[in-house]
C-alpha cells in the first residue's frame, strides 16, 4: 500500500484567470488605454449610466469603447452603435460574468490604441463578475435606488473587489426609504477605502464627481504608460 | 453558475501538482474559503465530484476551510474583525486609526493535497 502524502500547494484558485488578467493590464497600459469593469445587477443603469458617461468624456476629447456582456441578445450593443459608441458584443451563451479570456477575445475587435478608455458592461449579477479579474485597471459596480441599501449584506465579495460604488438613480430617492447613510456605512465595513458617487444620469445630479474619478482613472494609465517611455 | 469554473480550477490546479509529483491518486484537497466568498459548501462538494469523475481525483474528499473576515490596521498592525460601526467609516478599535484594510476573509486557496 503506498503512503499518503501531502503536498502543500498554497496556489490561489483561478490563478490562471488572474495570471492573464494581469498580462491584459499591462498591455492596455503600454497602448495607453485605461480598462474600467462596470458590474451590477441586472436593471441597475448600466448601459445609461455608460452611455451619458461617454458622451460627457467626449466633450473632454476622451475617446471611448465598450465590451458588452449579455447572456443574450445584442440589444444594448445596438443602443451603443445607435449612439455613435465603437461596441463589441460578448454573448457568454448561459455564463453568468465575463472572465479574462472573453476581454482578450473582444480586444482582438478593436485596436486599443484608437481609445482612451475601453468600458466593460460585465453580465447584469451581482455575484459571479465579482471572481473574475478581467484585467480591468479599476472595477465599480452600481447598486440603484430602487434594489435597497441592504445589498452590501448580501453580496459581500463584490463590495470587496470594486474600487468604487456607484448609487444610480437617486432621482427615486424622494419618497423612498433608502438609506443611504446605512449603505455608505455598510459598504465601508467591507472595503474602507471604497470611493462612493451618488448619481442619477437622468437628472445629471453627480455625473460631475463620478466622470472626473473615471477621468482621473484614465489620466492614471496615460501617465503611467509615458513614465514606462521615458525610461 | 459560478461555482463551476472555479472547481475546475481547483480540480486543474490539484492534478497538475499531483501528475508533478508523481502520484497516482488525489485522496484529498483542502481549501481555504473566506467567508465573504458566500460559496456554499454543499454545491461546491456535488459540483466537485462532478468535475473530478473520471479523474485520478475522483472519490477523493474536499476538505474547505472557512476563515473569517478581519480587518488590519496599516498603523498599529493590530487586526480586528469588522464589527457594527455608527459612523460611515471603518476605525482601529486599539488607535482608532482609518487606515485599515481587510486582512482575510475573501481567500480561495488551495492549500494542499493528499496523494498517493
Amino acid at each position: 500500500m503506498a503512503e499518503i502524502r501531502t503536498i502543500d500547494i498554497k496556489e490561489a484558485v483561478l490563478s490562471e484567470n488572474a495570471g492573464l488578467a494581469d498580462r491584459l493590464r499591462r498591455r492596455l497600459m503600454e497602448s495607453g488605454t485605461f480598462l474600467l469593469d462596470v458590474m451590477s445587477s441586472p436593471g441597475a443603469g448600466k448601459t445609461t449610466l455608460l452611455l451619458e458617461t461617454i458622451h460627457r468624456l467626449r466633450e473632454r476629447g476622451i475617446r471611448t469603447a465598450v465590451i458588452e456582456g449579455d447572456i443574450e441578445s445584442t440589444v444594448d450593443a445596438e443602443k451603443m452603435a445607435a449612439a455613435g459608441v465603437k461596441a463589441v458584443q460578448l454573448r457568454t451563451g448561459g455564463a453568468c460574468h465575463l472572465d479574462a479570456a472573453m476581454i482578450e477575445a473582444a480586444l482582438h475587435e478593436l485596436a486599443p490604441g484608437d481609445y482612451d478608455m475601453i468600458a466593460i458592461e460585465n453580465v447584469g449579477n451581482l455575484v459571479c463578475p465579482a471572481e473574475f479579474d478581467t484585467g480591468a485597471h479599476r472595477r465599480t459596480m452600481l447598486l440603484s435606488v430602487p434594489e435597497g441599501h441592504d445589498k452590501a449584506l448580501k453580496y459581500p465579495l463584490m463590495f470587496t473587489v470594486v474600487d468604487c460604488l456607484v448609487v444610480s438613480k437617486t432621482d427615486y430617492l424622494p419618497g423612498s426609504d433608502f438609506d443611504l447613510a446605512a449603505l455608505r456605512a455598510e459598504a465601508r465595513r467591507l472595503n474602507p477605502t471604497l470611493t462612493v458617487f451618488e448619481v442619477s444620469a437622468r437628472t445629471g445630479d453627480g455625473m460631475q464627481g463620478w466622470c472626473d474619478w473615471v477621468a482621473d482613472g484614465i489620466r492614471g494609465v496615460a501617465d503611467a504608460r509615458d513614465g514606462a517611455l521615458d525610461c | 453558475m459560478h461555482e463551476l469554473p472555479i472547481l475546475r480550477s481547483i480540480v486543474g490546479v490539484a492534478l497538475r501538482h499531483a501528475v508533478e509529483a508523481g502520484a497516482s491518486r488525489v485522496l484529498a484537497v483542502d481549501v481555504k474559503v473566506g467567508e465573504l466568498r458566500g460559496l456554499d459548501a454543499a454545491w461546491i462538494q456535488s459540483y466537485f465530484d462532478f468535475v473530478t469523475e473520471g479523474t485520478p481525483a475522483a472519490g477523493a474528499s474536499l476538505r474547505l476551510k472557512e476563515s473569517k473576515a478581519l480587518f488590519r490596521c496599516r498603523s498599529c498592525g493590530a487586526t480586528f474583525p469588522p464589527g457594527p460601526h455608527a459612523g460611515g467609516d471603518v476605525a482601529c478599535p486599539h488607535c482608532s486609526s482609518k487606515h485599515v484594510e481587510l486582512a482575510s476573509g475573501n481567500e480561495l486557496l488551495i492549500e494542499s493535497i493528499d496523494v498517493v
